[in-house]
């Protein structure tokens, strides 16, 4: 479970979240949406503690995985050694053969385009040993059909941890039962 | 095919030009030609003097070399972690870098002899060179990445393998060459100073004396293929280790 309470924080005397307090329960999936720049990345960074707050607490004893909205993956090594790095034990050619193709798993991720970054930054985010799934727009660069398959690929691979996503996407995601916060 | 054959020419050019120049010059003890120092380079070959002469520099000037980068990688990652320790080694490193070589080998000579005097010169004047290249890699490692191993909890070795390392590589291999024929040349000055037993210096001093200079230009050379090799290997294991930069 995280509890933030009352967290505060501005940029330049600019306030992006303000006495913002929610609890996040196991095996829930939350949507964070709001326009761009509203401070949907910065909530993100204070709940993994990334970022501090100005003001108020977070309290969490959950492992975090993460898709970053800049990828943020080891850009010389292939996809699949990306994903060893993370986890070693999961049937990883096949997940990428599934979201990306076959020609893809030796590839190296500096070769990809956004969208196919994007799709092994979750795969990543996904396979990690974490009790809690954090993903900042992960469907940016994607059209619809890789996002409905992004999608069933994180639903059916969540095993009861907590799913939270940032987007200003949320048409596709209207299927599952999201919890939303508005920023 | 056709760098290959120009590099050739180019060499070719210059043996024949130290051939004439030497046949013009006519002082064999001075400018040995270059048919001369071949000769000699066969007849040193046959010697026990040569072969000890060259395994001992080598093997003193590596054991310098590779101190002074395990040395340079413990305070390149102390000053990253301890600033306060940075500042506290910073003087001691600018006169390193700043003091003639010549001036440390007297001072080596004063405290310590000539005995392992090519192991400490190797050390001192490379240690700075690798010091500094480890802490520019250190100090330029993506901070994002890094929010990427603190999120996915990764292990110590697992940071050093793809974090670490791969931001440590690039500047290691801009050092490189400078630091492998300064190792080698301030060690023969060492040894050329020192009078060091059984060393190439020695023999080179030996030309000097006895007007040898066909001795003098194979020992130069057998250093040069020596320094040049070792270069090679060390890039090579760079290239294997570093990871993919």
């Amino acid at each position: 479970m995280i509890k933030l309470l009352n967290i505060t924080k501005s940029f330049n005397d600019e306030s992006v979240l303000s006495d913002f307090s929610y609890h996040f329960y196991p095996d829930h999936k939350y949507l964070i949406f709001g326009e761009s720049g509203i401070g949907k990345t910065t909530l993100l960074n204070i709940i993994m503690g990334l970022q501090k707050a100005d003001k108020g607490s977070v309290l969490s004893n959950c492992n975090f995985s993460c898709s970053f909205q800049q990828t943020r993956l080891f850009e010389k090594y292939s996809v699949l050694e990306n994903l060893k790095i993370i986890n070693n034990k999961e049937n990883l050619e096949e997940i990428i053969v599934q979201l990306l193709g076959k020609e893809f798993i030796d590839k190296p991720v500096f070769s990809l385009s956004g969208g196919q970054k994007q799709k092994v930054s979750i795969i990543r985010a996904i396979i990690a040993n974490s009790d809690c799934v954090i993903l900042d727009e992960p469907f940016n660069n994607l059209d619809e059909k890789n996002i409905l398959q992004c999608l069933e690929f994180i639903m059916n691979n969540l095993k009861g941890r907590t799913l939270i996503i940032s987007s200003h996407i949320t048409e596709q995601l209207k299927k599952y039962d999201f919890i939303t916060i508005k920023l | 095919m056709k760098k290959k054959l120009n590099s050739i020419s180019i060499i070719i050019f210059w043996l024949i030009l130290w051939e004439i120049t030497a046949s013009v010059i006519n002082k064999p003890y001075i400018f040995a030609s270059f048919t001369d120092t071949l000769a000699m380079l066969f007849s040193l070959l046959s010697t026990k003097v040569f072969w000890i002469s060259i395994f001992k520099t080598v093997i003193f000037t590596i054991f310098g070399f590779l101190s002074a980068f395990i040395f340079g990688l413990f305070f390149a990652i102390f000053s990253y972690k301890i600033s306060f320790f940075k500042s506290f080694i910073n003087p001691v490193l600018f006169i390193l870098k700043s003091v003639p070589v010549a001036s440390i080998i007297v001072i080596i000579l004063l405290w310590f002899g000539s005995k392992y005097l090519s192991i400490y010169i190797s050390f001192i004047v490379v240690f700075p060179q690798f010091y500094y290249a480890i802490l520019s890699g250190l100090q330029n490692v993506n901070k994002e990445i890094l929010e990427v191993a603190e999120i996915f909890r990764f292990s110590f070795h697992k940071k050093v393998l793809y974090i670490y390392r791969l931001s440590i590589t690039p500047f290691l291999k801009n050092s490189i060459s400078t630091a492998c024929s300064l190792a080698f040349k301030s060690s023969v000055t060492a040894e050329i100073i020192g009078n060091t037993i059984n060393t190439i210096g020695e023999q080179i001093y030996y030309s000097k004396i006895y007007l040898n200079s066909a001795s003098l230009f194979s020992y130069s050379f057998v250093l040069i293929i020596i320094a040049y090799s070792f270069e090679k290997i060390i890039i090579q294991l760079i290239n294997k280790l570093g990871g993919k930069v």
